[in-house]
């Protein structure tokens, strides 16, 4: 499932992320790389969407939400 | 001296720390040739003198942003005898990511457990002495609002850099090593040695040149990290979601205006803080212009430069003291927002809104604090955290009507086309301020902004925290200091270049008047007389001499004398009557929008460019507001010329 897509209390494990360069650095440098549990605390069209990742709550646009895919764990 | 080189990424707490450990002794300024603010300082621990570094904020050393090049470029200097990296101890998972980037650097490093108070709230215990361990350096938790902890830091500085110690490369790449789909040693093998960079860092880096590489690097970097911290952190809880006031403060409507109202709050608290200060600014000329005019006469001084003195100087200072007071508060209160961690929220809510502009949600903060006074707008700039996204900003600013075009530009329509005319400008002001920032940015966002840097947002929301006063405190004033001296020098000299073309020298009018003469042919295309013309141009060096200088001019009156003795803006009945006189209502329409879109005041140029460094730029956008206004004042000037 794209993380674009996921709900608020989603949660699951990135099994995939992509784009350039500079977008992948900034998403491993924020705590976004394969194998990273991220659940979804907040998905609002129209806005960022807002999850924890690492202990730390993330805000990341829809358009770069859309090119990371999470592998389903379990449903709050 | 040693020089120590603080890294860390932002809400570290890394100014707070900086400033703890420099005190007074620090210097701001910019990178050499970037927009990028660099911070310097020295300390003295037992007689020996240390230099800090304040390195740019960013998340890693991939050199994607102007600050993480900033950083490289610095670590790759060899400048650094200590590199300090700081780390959020609550958050370690994520914000031990810029150490692990850092690995394979030839610089001895410290690692600074900053926020141990918060971790520990948040129930998580980090075991210090087994981090240190593990990691082969120096580590040690620290609270960097807590002043009676840095004699410690000092101590431990001190003793890294005597015993220089380095990060085992080892400890990282046998993650490399042992992933099969890369095939590491070979790619070390063709590195050369030498350099700040290992041979292993080296490869590292080469790796991240592929998508494929640099995803498989981030994914081992995050191996390492997990791995140290199942032996030395434990956690008590988890804690995943928002708390009650996040909810609202970032939901769809209400985050909007919540963020509204903590703004406007926020510009309130800025006045109280400013008043006392622009009070002072106020009684400035009415103290010093008597005694001075006393002393000019008395000494028989030649009366241009007799005036100058006592009317000149007392009104530049007076206007450099209110916008500094101005800058003060609102910096201040604006600094408050940020430290506690609600600054993100505010880029979070109106994110959507700044991405129409190629900004981000940050810059809305600058666009607010400019309907007061511009400068303040451009100082509030620096939250933002792209170079090309903050000069853009500053661009745009410039659009803004400040607080004093708000009350000048309606008073003018009042007087020509009634209250209803008033509230009806004052519409269309505000319909083409948004087109006019539209506009700007459709024109300069291309140039300023990076491809790269054009992405959306990937930003931190941080847990809130108590407001570092002392900190806080010392940043504003620092910045109060800097923008007084800058901003007086400037003004200085445009205002004594304005007295000189003004003053009327041999009696026959001012050099000003004269060339009003010679080109009033090609202002009235414009819609406007020369003297309007003239008024224009003065309200370029401030807005408030606007009235005066119209007046003058009208009135055969010393021009010189009523620019700079502009106090208020205020409008004496008698000169309601004359304009209406001299001026028609298509010319008033034109002349209102051109006032308004002009360039800001010099202050606000002199601050933009302060902050930026470039003259081209800074040259474009002056021309881009010329012509922006010049044409709007000569469609407006037309449309009325059809209506009337």
């Amino acid at each position: 499932m794209r993380l674009a897509d996921a709900k608020a209390g989603y949660t699951g494990k990135v099994c995939e992320i992509s784009g350039n360069l500079h977008l992948l650095s900034r998403l491993i440098g924020i705590g976004i790389v394969e194998g990273s549990d991220i659940s979804v605390v907040q998905n609002y069209k129209g806005q960022p969407i807002l999850f924890y990742c690492k202990d730390s709550m993330i805000a990341l646009s829809r358009k770069d939400c859309e090119g990371i895919l999470l592998e389903e764990e379990q449903k709050i | 001296m040693k020089t120590i080189a603080l890294l860390g990424q932002p809400n570290s707490g890394k100014s707070s720390l900086f400033n703890g450990l420099t005190g007074s002794h620090q210097h701001v300024g910019n990178w050499p040739g970037k927009t990028v603010e660099h911070k310097e300082g020295t300390f003295t621990y037992q007689g020996e003198q240390y230099r800090v570094i304040d390195l740019p904020g960013s998340y890693s050393l991939a050199a994607g942003s102007e600050e993480e090049m900033i950083t490289t470029e610095y670590m790759e200097s060899g400048k650094a005898d200590l590199v300090a990296i700081l780390v959020d101890s609550s958050q370690l998972e994520r914000s031990l990511y810029m150490f692990t980037d850092f690995i394979g650097m030839n610089i001895p490093a410290l690692l600074i457990l900053n926020l141990m108070d918060v971790a520990k709230a948040k129930g998580i215990q980090v075991d210090v002495d087994k981090l240190q361990e593990k990691l082969g350096i120096p580590v040690m938790g620290f609270v960097a609002a807590d002043m009676k902890q840095y004699g410690r830091l000092k101590e431990q500085i001190a003793s890294a850099i005597t015993t220089p110690q380095c990060v085992d490369v080892s400890l990282l790449t046998k993650y490399y090593e042992a992933d099969e789909s890369i095939s590491f040693d070979a790619l070390v093998d063709q590195q050369e040695s030498g350099g700040i960079y290992s041979k292993e860092k080296a490869a590292i880096r080469d790796l991240e040149k592929s998508e494929k590489g640099l995803k498989q690097s981030g994914k081992h970097k995050y191996e390492l990290i997990d791995q140290i911290l199942k032996e030395s952190v434990h956690k008590e809880r988890v804690e995943n979601g928002l708390n009650r006031f996040d909810k609202w403060a970032l939901g769809k409507h209400s985050g909007k205006w919540i963020a509204l109202g903590i703004i406007v709050l926020a510009l309130a608290a800025a006045m109280v803080v400013a008043m006392p200060i622009m009070g002072i600014g106020v009684m400035i000329p009415a103290v010093l212009e008597s005694p001075l005019r006393a002393l000019m006469t008395s000494l028989h001084v030649w009366k241009p430069l007799a005036e100058f003195i006592y009317v000149v100087i007392p009104n530049v200072l007076f206007f450099t003291i209110s916008m500094v007071g101005f800058v003060l508060g609102v910096t201040f209160a604006f600094a408050v927002i940020e430290d506690i961690g609600y600054m993100a929220r505010i880029s979070f809510v109106f994110n959507a809104a700044m991405e129409w502009l190629g900004l981000q949600g940050k810059s809305v903060c600058s666009f607010l604090m400019s309907l007061g006074c511009n400068m303040a707008g451009i100082a509030g700039s620096r939250v933002i955290d792209s170079a090309g996204q903050r000069f853009l900003t500053m661009i745009l600013v410039w659009s803004i009507p400040c607080g004093t075009t708000l009350s000048l530009a309606p008073m003018l329509a009042a007087i020509f086309f009634g209250p209803a005319g008033a509230f009806l400008v004052l519409v269309l002001m505000f319909v083409i301020t948004i087109g006019s920032m539209f506009l700007a940015s459709k024109i300069f966002a291309k140039q300023l902004i990076r491809v790269e840097e054009s992405q959306g947002m990937v930003m931190e929301l941080p847990p809130y925290h108590k407001p570092k006063w002392r900190c806080i405190i010392r940043t504003t004033l620092n910045k109060a200091k800097d923008i007084f001296c800058r901003a007086f020098k400037v003004i200085l000299l445009v205002s004594f270049v304005f007295y000189l073309l003004s003053s009327d020298w041999m009696g026959n009018g001012s050099i000003l008047v004269g060339i009003g003469r010679v080109i009033a042919p090609v202002t009235e295309f414009f819609g406007m007389t020369w003297q309007m013309f003239m008024a224009y141009l003065s309200s370029m060096v401030t807005k408030e001499s606007l009235l005066g200088v119209i007046n003058a001019l009208y009135s055969n009156a010393d021009v010189a004398v009523a620019a700079f003795n502009a106090k208020s803006v205020g409008l004496s009945e008698g000169m309601g009557q004359m304009l209406q006189e001299v001026i028609t209502k298509p010319q008033a329409l034109g002349f209102i929008m051109a006032i308004v879109f002009n360039v800001p005041c010099t202050m606000t140029v002199a601050a933009t460019f302060r902050e930026n460094h470039s003259k081209k730029w800074i040259a474009l956008s002056v021309i881009y507001y010329l012509v922006f206004s010049l044409a709007l004042s000569c469609i407006f000037y037309h449309i009325g010329l059809l209506i009337w």
